[in-house]
């Protein structure tokens, strides 16, 4: 049945592009909307440069008064409240984290310069040197924090997707030299926990599509997660106490909805004050080593599209508030002390600003520097001590 | 000079991005109306651009997006707009149909692997997510499909 869907979606697509018109008018189209383009000029940028000031002075008034705006995330009315106790949040300290080390993100890097062609590559900035991002390969696996890797087997090469069948995973820790079977799915990610345990995102497609969240232990034995009824989970990371907090929405077009689950896997949902159509890429999500989570899109918006889709919302899961909701500047690395976050805005198809946000509410930016790429930060490492 | 090589750029590539416009959106009227605004976007910045060809489909691919986002808030907001008619009047096949029901990120995960036969790679990187979240949406794209279709 899905080769003959795979077959007939080939069929159907390529007939519909087959049967699409055109205009015979269209270049005159063309250059007319070119014409009726508003011109571009050097002369306003001073007075984009003023304006721009006024902007940053309007997102501090917004920062300062954000408390009043967002207030408690409403839970979800069906969940019963969540009453044990609570992931810790640090206060922030008053100073911003150095910006040293490097961080790892998605850039726009593959197009001779034009960092907006291209979407996103895995790539690492060193912050001591803010050039043009170093691009990494796709990873063949997911590889984890702790230095086990989830591998899986080929699923076919070339052969048509649908006779690939689901690929079988295997959980590999070189410390033990061991390699376990997880079996036949689809690991859209994984992130390790510090007891040990690993939560995934599991996916079947068996009569139905099916999704799971799912906990794997040290010998590879998974056990699944009910989330609640509807809810697609996008993206997972790790808290502090074997807590972690799950990404997702209920419906696609909805709002992003964050579910925070204990190590005994009770649960409290948020609705976020974000909605995933604002988002060309995945969403990113990181908690923080001072217990804040911060969640922004993996890649900038086009260009064309204004600041819509880059954005930044940041977590207290201790009070069940939103801390801090920022437009134009989008990121989730964390200093590796978790007391500052590193965003970027985009300045153009190759620039990205990046700055610092820090102090008690993510109230303070402090600017590290431009890179001439399109670059969001996902990650951050800590500089490498020096031998002794 | 940047007149011929436009030229070139628009003979070579303008029916085949209207053609994915079309795909993605569901409406040939929508597709060609999205290319020509994404062509004279790079028209007016040519210079300024290294890799026309490749922003111009980014471009398509973004400006088709944004389409379905404005869609989506317009229709969560009780509001049509007018392509609506003119898609409604293109349907009839059942895989077409189907396909109109899916989220964009997993029809453009569909057109782009089916159509344009991308690895989930370049898919990834159009879409800004993991290898292995293209994949998914490939398959739950399928699934989802067959689902519909089965109905």
């Amino acid at each position: 049945m899905t080769d003959d869907l795979e077959a007939g979606l080939r069929e159907e697509l390529a007939a519909r592009a087959a049967a699409t018109t055109t205009s015979p008018d269209a270049l005159a189209h063309i250059v007319e909307r070119t014409r009726a383009m508003p011109r571009r000029a050097t002369w306003w940028r001073p007075v984009l440069a003023v304006l721009a000031a006024i902007a940053v002075l309007a997102v501090a008034v917004t920062l300062a008064t954000r408390d009043q705006e967002h207030g408690p995330a409403s839970p979800e009315p069906e969940q019963p409240p969540y009453t044990g106790p609570l992931p810790p949040v640090e206060p922030l300290p008053d100073r911003a984290p150095d910006p040293t080390g490097s961080v790892s993100g998605l850039a726009g890097t593959g197009c001779e310069g034009n960092a907006d062609c291209g979407g996103g590559r895995p790539a690492r900035l060193d912050l001591s040197r803010l050039g043009l991002p170093e691009e990494l390969p796709f990873p063949d696996g997911i590889e984890l924090d702790d230095g086990r890797r989830f591998e899986s087997t080929p699923t076919g090469g070339t052969a048509p997707w649908g006779e690939r069948g689901m690929p079988e995973w295997w959980l590999v820790d070189p410390a033990n030299d061991s390699r376990l079977s997880l079996g036949p799915g689809f690991l859209e990610t994984a992130t390790a926990l510090p007891d040990g345990r690993i939560a995934a995102i599991w996916r079947e497609i068996a009569e139905e599509a099916e999704i799971e969240l799912r906990i794997v232990d040290a010998q590879a034995r998974s056990t699944r997660i009910d989330l609640p009824a509807g809810f697609d989970p996008n993206e997972i990371a790790a808290g502090p106490d074997g807590w972690y907090a799950v990404l997702g929405t209920v419906d696609p077009c909805c709002p992003l909805q964050l579910v925070l689950v204990a190590p005994d896997g009770a649960q409290r949902r948020m609705v976020l004050d974000r909605d995933s159509q604002t988002a060309w890429g995945s969403v990113r999500i990181s908690w923080g080593a001072a217990g804040l989570i911060a969640v922004s899109p993996s890649i900038p918006d086009h260009p064309d599209e204004g600041d819509a889709g880059s954005w930044v919302t940041v977590v207290d899961p201790a009070a069940g508030e939103i801390v801090a909701s920022i437009d134009g500047w989008l990121g989730s690395a964390w200093s590796p002390d978790g007391t500052g976050l590193l965003v970027v805005q985009p300045t153009g198809p190759e620039t990205s600003r990046l700055a610092l946000l820090w102090g008690p509410g993510l109230a303070e930016r402090t600017d590290v520097g431009t890179v001439p790429a399109a670059f969001t930060p996902d990650g951050w490492t800590a500089p490498t001590p020096p031998p002794p | 000079m940047r007149e011929v090589a436009f030229a070139e750029v628009y003979e070579r590539d303008y029916v085949t991005l209207v053609r994915l416009a079309h795909l993605l959106t569901g409406s040939n009227e929508v597709g060609e109306d999205i290319v020509q605004e994404s062509f004279a976007r790079v028209l007016d910045r040519w210079d300024q651009l290294d890799n026309p060809a490749a922003y111009l489909r980014t471009t398509v691919v973004n400006r088709a997006r944004s389409w379905h986002r404005r869609r989506a808030v317009e229709e969560r907001f009780g509001r049509r707009i007018a392509a609506d008619d003119e898609i409604a009047a293109a349907t009839g096949g059942e895989l077409w149909d189907a396909l109109a029901t899916l989220p964009f990120r997993q029809r453009a995960a569909l057109v782009l692997r089916f159509y344009e036969d991308r690895t989930t790679d370049e898919i990834a990187t159009l879409l800004g997510c993991r290898p292995g979240t293209a994949r998914s949406l490939i398959s739950r794209g399928t699934a989802a499909l067959r689902e519909v279709i089965e109905r």
